[in-house]
């Protein structure tokens, strides 16, 4: 399909295009088409649609328009028609719908309710239809329930550019450690979530592990993002990685858990059923924890020092009276 | 020549023919002010005719789906002796109230006023926590992996930020970013048609490969929730083969597709009783059905894992010690993932209770030194060169 879309698509961003450059001063073209995530040429041919009526149909409805398109500024008078957005759809409202209710979910129960009253305003007075609960076939979990606040205070940091402070817990840290970190991206990936930011601890950019933020705070002062931060450059296959020292860790899987292992990325085939992983990780500790999840089914090939890890974190389980 | 009329012009016109029309506006009107009906209309010959009243039909319908309601109503003319139908498109039904800001909080960002309200057309007041949980909650909605709503949850911040000053204008270089699994590409398509025929209550039948089984099945299904969770869709329906409710990822599907016998006339209900709230995420060892036995675990967390088990709720706190550390019990239906997950903590939690499972975990840990000890021998074996290598 073409970025042009559907008829209901072009439709969609010519009634919200139309208002838009009823403004006073129009809109640039191209402010237009990033708000609407298409490109300049898509909109270009919406106008078109709009506009090529008037020479074959004199008497169509809606030609008392004039649309001006003046380098890269569109102007449309419309006389009083099509100068506001139209009312939210069903579809529209129920997607409102469904995120304020997962997000009453992990709200504490005051602002859970206030939350539902919100719902419920806008889909009376914004909403062309009720939505008649649909909204409960839909669940979004985006896991952590209890992280939720923490989560939201890391967003609202990092939307703001503030500084942090945080309690880290580190898996083999022997307590935690209080990190001062500019948080430039919250990630989620494979189902966790995790805080990319400038470490001043470390003074690197480094990953963490939402789950092991026992708790944040935001510190009074203001950051700006490096310009050459990307947080793609900390992912890969839909996991985040933690530095760019990374280590290559080869684990094997038996046949009894290999299907599971086949829809989580890339493998090799092995001969008898079972597959082999690449890891690339900065963080070998990781693996030894990936590894003891499936028991004897998962076993470390390569390097020895982690295979030597994962024995010896057996032994110190076998050893317990 | 006359180029065709595209739909999108033909549904352009319609809207701009009727919208701000107090009075209902008679059918044949319609047929003949909007250029693609009027077309055929004006031909004269019945079936042309009979033809564009369907299509304005399905327009109607059409639209109304785009958040356009063109409402139907009966007229009578000839003094009463005379019944047809007419339709209408007030202000009030398309246009979408101001939105007005009020009791802003940040004292930076001034609120825009809004323009003169249109007479007819509503102003809604929001504050600007508001905006900020309409903002969180439709973001949500479009950028979790593979929406079915992406496009609808934009359109709807796009409109609701509308009137707002450019601070609320959502930004392209979001904090938040949502890491796509492999193949989310294939699973967006399903997502979509799945939650169409849900909304529209049509039976689905697509391939299902079963992971255990390792095999794959045709599966005739209705719809009942559609659930994200750890970056997984999954379906939520009554399977007509197996005759209960059963949960399939998108993932393993293939080729999901609705019946498409009439469209309008729902295929099923879904039961009053449905909650997809209880298929909502469960620990492994949670998983399995109320009549399997369930053990009680305590479980010694050493300090500080004992905080992280804290942090995230792992079971319940039974006992407090001098040095941090916790005795935390869970329990327990599926025996082998929970010791899986407890050995994956290398130790720094131990099960105290009951002896069986302590033996049970050890033993785990045994078969994971003994598939280590005989790939080491095999090893030496196969390259004795290499078995030195120890740094």
């Amino acid at each position: 399909m073409t970025e042009i879309g559907t008829a209901g698509e072009q439709l969609e961003r010519i009634l919200y295009l139309l208002p838009l450059a009823s403004r006073d001063g129009g809109v640039p073209l191209t402010e237009a088409a990033e708000r609407l995530g298409v490109g300049v040429e898509t909109l270009q041919r919406d106008l078109e649609e709009v506009t090529s009526r008037a020479f074959y149909h004199p008497a169509g409805g809606a030609d008392e328009m004039q649309i001006l398109l003046e380098a890269n500024n569109l102007k449309v008078y419309a006389h009083k028609k099509f100068d506001r957005p139209s009312r939210l759809s069903g579809r529209e409202m129920l997607s409102l719908a469904i995120g304020l209710r997962a997000a009453a979910g992990e709200a504490p129960p005051g602002v859970s309710s206030e939350i539902g009253d919100l719902a419920h305003r806008i889909e009376i007075e914004l909403a062309v239809s009720a939505g008649h609960g649909e909204e409960e076939r839909y669940e979004i979990d985006e896991g952590d329930r209890e992280g939720a606040a923490l989560r939201g205070l890391l967003k609202d940091a990092a939307r703001s550019r503030t500084r942090c402070r945080f309690r880290y817990l580190k898996p083999d840290g022997s307590e935690p450690e209080v990190r001062e970190v500019d948080p430039y991206s919250v990630v989620y990936g494979s189902g966790r979530w995790y805080v990319i930011g400038y470490c001043h601890l470390r003074e690197a950019v480094r990953a963490f592990r939402v789950d092991r933020l026992l708790e944040a705070r935001v510190v009074d002062a203001v950051y700006t993002v490096p310009e050459n931060f990307d947080p793609a450059d900390h992912v890969s296959a839909g996991r985040v990685f933690r530095s760019e020292s990374d280590e290559e860790v080869i684990v094997h899987y038996s046949t009894r858990v290999a299907p599971w292992i086949r829809e989580q990325g890339p493998f090799e085939e092995m001969d008898g059923g079972g597959v082999s992983v690449r890891f690339s990780t900065a963080d070998p500790g990781w693996v030894v924890r990936h590894v003891l999840q499936y028991g004897p089914e998962a076993e470390v090939v390569e390097p020895l020092a982690v295979r030597e890890m994962v024995m010896a974190a057996a032994t110190t389980v076998l050893e317990f009276r | 020549m006359a180029e065709r009329i595209s739909k999108t012009q033909r549904w352009l016109d319609l809207i701009a023919f009727l919208v701000g029309r107090k009075m209902p506006v008679e059918v044949d009107r319609i047929m003949e002010a909007v250029p693609a009906y009027a077309e055929k209309y004006l031909e004269a010959d019945d079936t042309a005719r009979q033809t564009v009243r369907r299509m304005f039909e399905r327009d109607k319908d059409e639209l109304k789906n785009l958040g356009i309601p063109i409402e139907t109503v009966d007229l009578t003319i000839n003094y009463g002796t005379e019944a047809v139908k007419a339709y209408r498109l007030t202000n009030a039904d398309f246009y979408l109230p101001y939105l007005k800001l009020i009791a802003p909080e940040t004292s930076g960002v001034a609120p825009d006023a809004p323009p003169v309200a249109r007479p007819g057309a509503g102003q809604l007041h929001l504050s600007v926590h508001h905006v900020g949980l309409v903002q969180d909650a439709l973001s949500r909605v479009s950028w979790i992996p593979s929406s079915p709503l992406k496009r609808e949850a934009d359109s709807a911040l796009r409109k609701l930020t509308f009137d707002l000053s450019d601070a609320y204008r959502p930004s392209d270089r979001s904090p938040v970013l949502y890491l796509d699994r492999p193949g989310a590409d294939e699973v967006r398509a399903r997502v979509r048609t799945l939650s169409d025929a849900l909304l529209a209550r049509k039976r689905v039948r697509f391939t299902y490969h079963g992971i255990l089984r390792g095999e794959d099945t045709e599966r005739d299904v209705a719809p009942y929730g559609l659930l994200f969770q750890r970056g997984h869709w999954y379906l939520i329906g009554h399977d007509a083969t197996r005759e209960a409710a059963r949960v399939f990822r998108l993932g393993r599907m293939e080729d999901p597709r609705a019946n498409k016998k009439s469209p309008k006339k729902p295929d099923y209900e879904i039961p009053a009783d449905f909650s997809l709230d209880e298929y909502r995420d469960r620990d492994a060892w949670e998983l399995g059905s109320e009549d399997d036995r369930t053990l009680e675990a305590r479980v010694l967390f050493e300090f500080p894992t004992s905080l992280w088990a804290d942090r995230n709720g792992y079971g319940t706190v039974e006992e407090e010690m001098p040095d941090g550390s916790q005795v935390r019990t869970f329990q327990v239906r599926q025996v082998s993932p929970f010791l899986r997950w407890i050995l994956s903590l290398e130790g720094r939690a131990r099960i105290t209770a009951p002896p069986a499972l302590a033996r049970g975990l050890r033993s785990l840990a045994d078969e994971v030194l003994a598939v280590y000890e005989a790939s080491a021998a095999a090893l030496s074996v196969d390259s004795p060169a290499t078995g030195g290598v120890n740094d």
